[in-house]
């Protein structure tokens, strides 16, 4: 891209046979053609790299757009109620009430996290926040989920320790806590490992802020980190399989600055504070070729740019590199020439650098200019909105029916089954010692969970949950969740498995479920195979929504997520927001010695659904057909859980799902090493299971409870008034030290430590 | 009566700043942000005590509090302290600060266990006329969360051993996870006027929001005694008075 001669738009006009590199920057022959189209001559090497970093599949969402149709489409006016910004933002808004909002969003930084672990996840975060920040609100919280490969390959160690570093460095210098996250382990992201970072902020309904560039003589700053040769060409990357050697063939993992992003932070809400913004936008994918035509798009339609005047790392960088850098730490906003002085007495005050680059106007183009010549002439609406949709074409992939026909009961893996009460024990120490189970401390005390103060719940509960309201204690409860397996499994079920297990969660700690932003992550759209899964998937969020009566707020897609030919588990992960009119009636997932003696409830139904559980991966089994989803039922189990949270009848709750009851009991047993007692009789005979079963099937609509021995009247009565399935299981026995199943096994909860506390130090360190 | 003003420096990145605030608050006293840049000292005149509240100031660039130590605000602070008109405290980083700035003796080093973590510790007070532990009773034992990546306490033997024989050494750690030097957590100047705490008691504070308790899940608000100490401090008549030397 370095040519002696600069290529300004005069010169493109007059020079159309010139060849160009649209192949390398990701742009197929038709796009390419699309383009000179719009223009009516070929585009500028700076035009070209925006055209191509903005319609990149990253950026554009060309793939995906026609499925994603579904979330704003599949809803009714009440799922409505609470939003007040809708899809299509950096992020969705929800209405808490008495004049308090909050936004939240999950974003991929898988390509970047594989190549640099640390930097990847790091700026992950870094992205993340500056969306929530460009919507006017403090980020109050970050989490994370990560798919990485299997536990004892030798490249694991290197992704999941640079990524939790990473996570856990951001986010702690930028002074927000930690609140939920999950990691899971498998051999299929061995090659192409997720790292989806989220971060929630809440705000003002008055401080709102949208990337808009409005109003004739409106000025144009850039703000923050100076901009650098890092990350150009990372939206392209995003959107292209990793090949055979296993990385792109360019540097293009950006380095954060987390110490520039914190100052950022307080800089631009003090601009909020004081009505200095017009408008707003964060730079990521594509840097200022981004900001500047979705800025320009949003607004009235035009722009003038001076390129020249934005402040380098590196001088050398061409006009074209400049557009395209995706340096962190950089905002861009619309302030008015009255506001221009005390615009830089802020960003002074924190010692943030800042350069006027132009003003909007209302010649509906976007004009930018480089040491004087024009290099960009366009409508801006074309480059951020006018890139190409696709239908590609899907098809129920043919080995889906060979995979669904192979069940776990009928394979090899389950030719010998623990029976006995020796052999039920030997299952959970092991199940509890592998690493999709195995205690999660290792991670998350690598990132700070109670920073500002505000942290009610973090891991290992099954919600994070956040006060809001000093005064009120009005708060919310976030879970992230997906079970890549079921999906795989079946697309559409799977998906919904997805939001109910977030929606449960949430539910679960004491809160009412508000809505879900989500975070698609697949293989090559390329692949009709995968077309036809995130096709099924989407359909399966919309309508798990609609059912539930929960809008989706917002989400990313990660596409051409694959090694090779062999794309990853299609992985849709759902963050659910839910909301509490106080955060002290937040339930914990765990057993503390203060609820000794408190009655165990199991609610929900058992039935024999193996297929692809926890136990089924451990002994190396994928196949048949994911539990069967019930949504009425997760809503009646909603209700009642956060009615009897409310209402101050929980000690703990728990949800059931990945390992069953067997997990779930040895999560609550293990956190703070309280015994319980149980007897799966009584489930055994009521749902006709065998015990094996009873432990470590993955039914859904299920739930734990500790209730205390004087609110169990209540407690029951509004179980049976709900009609929700309740059996009391067992008691809550703090001085046992065990996790006893009567007539079965006791397991001393050292016994069942051991591995449990391992399986992460020992492979990763310390 | 009015409220006894706190000064708290508000370095950058000194994520802790936010929930100092409050525990300030909260102890009954009322909280002065400062800028780390000022150089004069009207702004810290009226103050009897200033708090370095802990986080990852200056995103622990270079070291843990060595950026922080040299701020403009770092002299001022200084030469109020050997006017003997001035308490600083420092929490978590803001005692590195002042072991960076040469106020305290000593130095921090890498966990034993690299990398940064949190956790709840438990520590015993021994000294309760200190401006920062005034309001604990003799051997109490009190658990507040410790985050660091650089949390062990080091000094040369000479060093520690003037700080025992002063009694100097305020708060140790009942275990020795830290890896601290005899276990120390937390430090006094000779003059009583100058003291470090390698904890965060700032989120042992209020229920619901503490620390592990008998009673129930985050129910401990240990951290409360230290904020009414530096709150009774700075409400003295004179910063001497109520260090008990």
């Amino acid at each position: 891209m370095h040519n002696t001669q600069l290529d300004t738009v005069a010169h493109a006009g007059k020079t159309p046979e010139v060849e160009q590199p649209w192949a390398a920057l990701g742009l197929n022959a038709e796009e390419y053609g699309r383009i000179r189209d719009i223009l009516g001559r070929r585009p500028t090497e700076a035009e070209l790299a925006m055209y191509s970093s903005m319609w990149s599949e990253h950026t554009s969402y060309k793939s995906s757009k026609v499925h994603l149709r579904q979330f704003g489409e599949k809803t009714t006016e009440e799922m409505q109620q609470h939003m007040l910004v809708g899809l299509g933002e950096n992020a969705g808004v929800v209405d808490l009430g008495d004049g308090w909002a909050v936004t939240f969003k999950v974003e991929s930084h898988n390509s970047p996290s594989y190549l640099e672990p640390f930097q990847g996840a790091a700026t992950g975060i870094g992205g993340v926040v500056r969306d929530i920040i460009s919507m006017g609100a403090r980020p109050v919280a970050v989490l994370d989920s990560l798919r990485v490969g299997h536990e004892d390959h030798e490249d694991t160690a290197r992704i999941v320790k640079g990524a939790v570093a990473g996570v856990g460095h951001y986010g702690n210098i930028l002074g927000v806590p930690n609140i939920a996250g999950e990691t899971a382990f498998d051999a299929v992201f061995q090659g192409n490992p997720l790292v989806n970072a989220g971060a929630v902020g809440v705000l003002r309904h008055e401080d709102l802020r949208l990337a808009q560039a409005s109003g004739t003589g409106n000025k144009i700053v850039l703000f923050g980190a100076r901009t650098g040769g890092d990350g150009i060409g990372g939206a392209a990357m995003s959107s292209a399989a990793f090949d055979d050697e296993g990385a792109a063939n360019t540097p293009v993992v950006q380095a954060g600055d987390p110490l520039q992003e914190n100052v950022i932070i307080e800089a631009t809400l003090e601009l909020f504070a004081t009505s200095l913004v017009e408008g707003i936008q964060d730079l990521g994918a594509a840097g200022i070729a981004c900001a500047t035509s979705e800025l320009a798009a949003g607004g009235d339609g035009g722009m003038h740019v001076e390129l020249t005047n934005v402040l380098l790392r590196d001088e050398g960088l061409s006009a074209g590199d400049i557009l395209m850098s995706e340096s962190q730490e950089r905002m861009m906003a619309v302030v008015t020439p009255e506001n221009q002085t005390a615009f830089e007495q802020i960003m002074e005050k924190y010692g943030v650098e800042y350069s006027w680059l132009g003003e909007v106007n209302d010649s509906g183009r976007l004009t930018i200019d480089w040491n004087g010549e024009r290099i960009v002439d366009v409508d801006p609406t074309t480059v951020a909105d006018g890139g190409p949709v696709y239908e590609r074409p899907y098809a129920r992939p043919e080995w889906l029916d060979t995979v669904q026909a192979d069940t776990f009961r009928a394979s090899d893996a389950a030719a010998s089954l623990p029976e006995t009460g020796e052999e039920l024990k030997a299952a959970v120490i092991e199940l509890m010692a592998s690493a999709n189970m195995a205690d999660r401390s290792w991670l998350t005390s690598q990132t700070d969970t109670s920073v500002g103060g505000n942290t009610r719940q973090a891991a290992p509960n099954d919600s994070g949950v956040l006060r809001v309201d000093e005064e009120t204690g009005m708060g919310i409860g976030l879970a992230i969740d997906c079970n890549s397996r079921y999906v795989y499994l079946d697309p559409y079920v799977g998906s919904q498995l997805a939001v109910a297990e977030s929606y449960r969660n949430v539910a679960t700690s004491g809160a009412t479920p508000l809505g879900i932003s989500d975070g698609l992550n697949f293989g090559s759209p390329e692949d009709p195979g995968v077309m036809w899964q995130f096709a099924e998937s989407t359909r399966g969020i919309a309508d798990a929504c609609m059912e539930l009566g929960i809008p989706v707020t917002g989400g990313n897609v990660s596409l051409y997520n694959q090694t090779v030919d062999t794309p990853i588990h299609p992985t849709p992960m759902i963050v659910t927001l839910g909301r509490y009119d106080d955060v002290a009636t937040a339930v914990p997932s765990w057993l503390h010695p203060a609820f000794d003696g408190s009655a165990i409830y199991l609610l929900g139904e058992t039935f024999d659904e193996l297929d692809g559980s926890e136990f089924a991966h451990l002994r190396g089994h994928l196949g048949g057909v994911p539990p069967k989803v019930n949504l009425a039922k997760e809503q009646q189990l909603a209700g009642l859980l956060s009615n009897a949270s409310r209402t101050h009848m929980l000690d703990a709750a728990h949800d059931l799902s990945d390992g069953g009851l067997a997990g779930a009991l040895s999560d609550m047993v293990l956190a703070a090493g309280v015994g319980v007692r149980i007897n799966l009789d009584y489930i055994t005979e009521r749902d006709g299971i065998d015990a094996f079963t009873a432990l470590f099937s993955e039914s859904q609509g299920r739930a734990l409870v500790a209730v205390p021995l004087s609110e169990e009247v209540r407690f029951r009565g509004i179980a049976e008034s709900r009609n929700y399935p309740s059996l009391r299981i067992g008691v809550v026995d703090a001085s046992s030290q065990a996790l006893e199943l009567q007539d079965l096994f006791a397991i001393t909860i050292d016994e069942l430590r051991e591995g449990w506390a391992t399986a992460l130090p020992k492979r990763f360190g310390n | 009566m009015s409220k006894p003003k706190i000064g708290v420096v508000m370095f950058d990145a000194a994520t802790d700043a936010a929930s100092v605030i409050r525990a300030v608050e909260l102890a009954g006293g009322q909280p002065v942000k400062l800028h780390p840049k000022t150089t004069t000292a009207p702004d810290v005149a009226d103050l009897r005590v200033v708090i370095l509240p802990g986080g990852f100031s200056y995103g622990d660039y270079l070291r843990p509090g060595a950026l922080a130590a040299t701020q403009p605000i770092m002299s001022v602070l200084e030469d109020a302290v050997k006017a003997k008109e001035l308490t600083v405290v420092g929490l978590g980083n803001g005692f590195q600060v002042l072991t960076e700035a040469g106020m305290l003796p000593g130095g921090f080093i890498a966990n034993t266990t690299p990398g940064y973590h949190h956790a709840e510790v438990e520590f015993m007070v021994e000294n309760t006329v200190s401006a920062l532990t005034n309001a604990y009773e003799a051997a109490d034992v009190i658990r507040l969360p410790q985050k660091a990546a650089f949390g062990s306490y080091t000094a040369t033997e000479t060093e520690l051993e003037a700080l025992e024989a002063n009694g100097n050494v305020i708060v140790r750690s009942k275990d020795s996870s830290s890896g601290s030097a005899r276990d120390i957590a937390g430090i006094s100047s000779d003059d009583g006027l100058v003291l470090g705490l390698m904890a965060n008691p700032e989120y042992a504070i209020e229920e619901g929001f503490g620390t592990d308790h008998p009673d129930g899940p985050g129910l401990g608000v240990d951290g409360q005694g230290l904020f009414i100490s530096v709150v009774r401090a700075a409400g003295a008549t004179n910063a001497e008075g109520v260090v008990g030397a």
